[in-house]
């Protein structure tokens, strides 16, 4: 791929790693993700008995804390670059490599990297600690078949909460190099991903299905292993919806930094 | 005590200024008041009164049971993230730049920096939502006469001199004063913008989330003790179905309840932490 260099993308890798704050945050981050998914499934009951009568869906249920895990992405990809950026430490990166998209790229290389591993894990356990629960609950068979982290739909939704996650690090990183300032892109970023979901209740649908189509949150939709007729979005078109977000904004960042004096 | 409360004047004064002259309170002011009446004037345009057909259980949706107020008021849900921004840089900004040792210099008693800055943003809070409820409301009305609530369909015209609305709307404002003051404790906690300002809307809005999500039971609890879902309440003018289980007040006072708390570990950390 043209415009890597990976003695760039070491650099932004070491920036990321060595500042030790990081590593408490991922930790906090991914106990608060995987506890509020253990919440939701430790809670819930069912009293669904003969199969197919059970209509949750307890791998959506089971990765719910992806809400928590979703803003916690936003701020730390927004953080970063602007830390960079309001500290002045930038002219030193831009001076040791003039090629700016050099640094854009190996930037979004090494957060993407990051959180699609911690991402991963963060779904995978958050799916293995609820199952038990989920059983202990009243989610058992024949209403509620076992399902395996194997089966494709589980594979989709587990897999697909790291690429959702890593949409929205891509994002927040982009949100954060145009705005310069991490308060107004993690305020809007942040708004945009909590407000329609909160307000779902609440909002007619002339305004509830668009949010849900058209904004980041659309790739909640990845989630989904129960057919849904009355759902806005699929979950493979949702999942794009996120992406698209994340990489016009990538473009318009690019094209900003490139421009720009520091 | 003269003495106290005159140093206490001049430390007002100094947060009075220090607020007013970044230009980011402004925006955020702008912005609060701005998004509520946008998004409220949204809301009363899409909602209508059909449903009432002769299926309809009393106190189920759509069945002549629509709150006028609570809807002409919903734009909060949005315009309560720009409250949130202002009051986080009411205390994350002097960190970022290192300016709070030079404050805290020239007051040594942190605590009363701490109170002169919960007096400025409280303030503020209070003023920016009454006039975004208050515009809300007040916008909202006719578009829903418009859309058929009407006293021939069961909804006489809402109004401020009421007691139940005059409460929903500086109940509003209170509401917004109890999520700035919890806001700037948080700033003054983790002292990073971006950090208290996510922390803050997971706080805020995750509950609400997953309350849809959960048993009876359990969300009535979650509702109850959440700040926004609790604090909220005091727009109700009518019980519905899906009405959180607190009355007006006490969700109110759940909210201050809320912000006293973290007020209070704040004012533990400021006053016991290098700066």
């Amino acid at each position: 791929m043209s415009g890597v260099d990976t003695a760039v993308v070491r650099a932004e890798w070491t920036k990321l790693r060595s500042l030790p704050g990081n590593a408490v945050a991922v930790v906090a981050v991914v106990a608060l993700t995987v506890g509020l998914s253990a919440f939701m499934c430790a809670v819930g009951h069912t009293d669904a008995t003969r199969p197919g009568q059970g209509d949750d869906d307890v791998v959506v249920n089971s990765l719910r804390g992806v809400y928590i895990g979703q803003i916690a992405v936003v701020a730390f990809a927004v953080g970063t670059v602007a830390a960079e950026l309001t500290t002045g430490v930038i002219r030193t990166t831009f001076t040791a490599v003039p090629g700016r998209r050099a640094v854009a790229v190996a930037k979004a290389i090494t957060l993407s990297g990051a959180v699609l591993a911690s991402g991963l894990a963060t779904s995978v356990l958050s799916f293995l600690v609820c199952q038990p629960l989920l059983h202990a609950s009243g989610f058992r068979p024949p209403a509620y078949p076992i399902v395996a982290l194997t089966e494709p739909a589980v594979v989709r939704a587990v897999t697909g909460t790291a690429l959702y996650l890593t949409a929205l690090a891509v994002l927040g990183l982009a949100a954060g190099a145009i705005a310069r300032h991490a308060a107004p892109s993690i305020t809007a970023l942040a708004g945009l991903l909590l407000a329609p979901v909160a307000l779902g209740s609440f909002l007619p649908n002339a305004l509830a299905d668009p949010l849900q189509r058209y904004t980041p949150i659309a790739g909640l939709a990845i989630q989904r292993t129960v057919h849904d007729a009355s759902a806005p979005i699929g979950p493979w078109s949702g999942l794009g919806v996120t992406w698209v977000w994340a990489l016009a904004a990538s473009a318009v960042a690019v094209w900003v930094i490139e421009r720009r004096d520091v | 005590m003269s003495d106290v409360l005159a140093g206490l004047g001049r430390v007002l004064a100094a947060e009075w200024t220090k607020l007013r002259s970044v230009r980011s309170t402004a925006w955020a002011a702008a912005a609060a008041i701005g998004l509520t009446v946008l998004l409220g004037v949204l809301i009363c345009a899409a909602v209508d009164t059909s449903g009432g057909g002769a299926d309809c259980r009393p106190g189920a949706p759509g069945c002549g049971d629509e709150d006028v107020v609570l809807n002409s008021l919903g734009g909060v849900y949005i315009g309560q993230i720009a409250v949130v921004a202002l009051a986080v840089l009411a205390a994350t900004s002097e960190y970022d730049r290192g300016t709070v040792s030079t404050t805290f210099a020239a007051v040594p008693r942190r605590l009363r920096v701490v109170a002169a800055k919960i007096g400025v943003v409280g303030a503020i809070a209070f003023v920016v939502g009454l006039a975004a409820s208050a515009a809300s409301f007040l916008a909202g009305q006719p578009i829903l006469h418009g859309n058929g609530f009407t006293v021939a369909n069961g909804y006489p015209a809402a109004s401020l001199a009421d007691e139940p609305t005059a409460r929903a709307v500086a109940g509003t404002a209170l509401y917004l004063v109890a999520v700035a003051l919890l806001a700037l404790g948080t700033g003054l906690i983790l002292r990073r913008a971006g950090s208290a300002i996510a922390a803050v809307l997971v706080l805020l809005y995750v509950p609400t989330m997953v309350a849809l999500t959960l048993p009876a039971d359990v969300r009535d609890v979650v509702q109850s003790v959440a700040p926004m879902s609790a604090g909220l309440a005091v727009q109700r003018t009518v019980d519905r179905f899906d009405s959180v289980p607190v009355g007006p007040w006490a969700g109110l006072g759940v909210a201050g309840a809320w912000a006293a708390a973290v007020l209070l570990a704040a004012a533990w950390f400021v006053r016991n932490r290098d700066v």
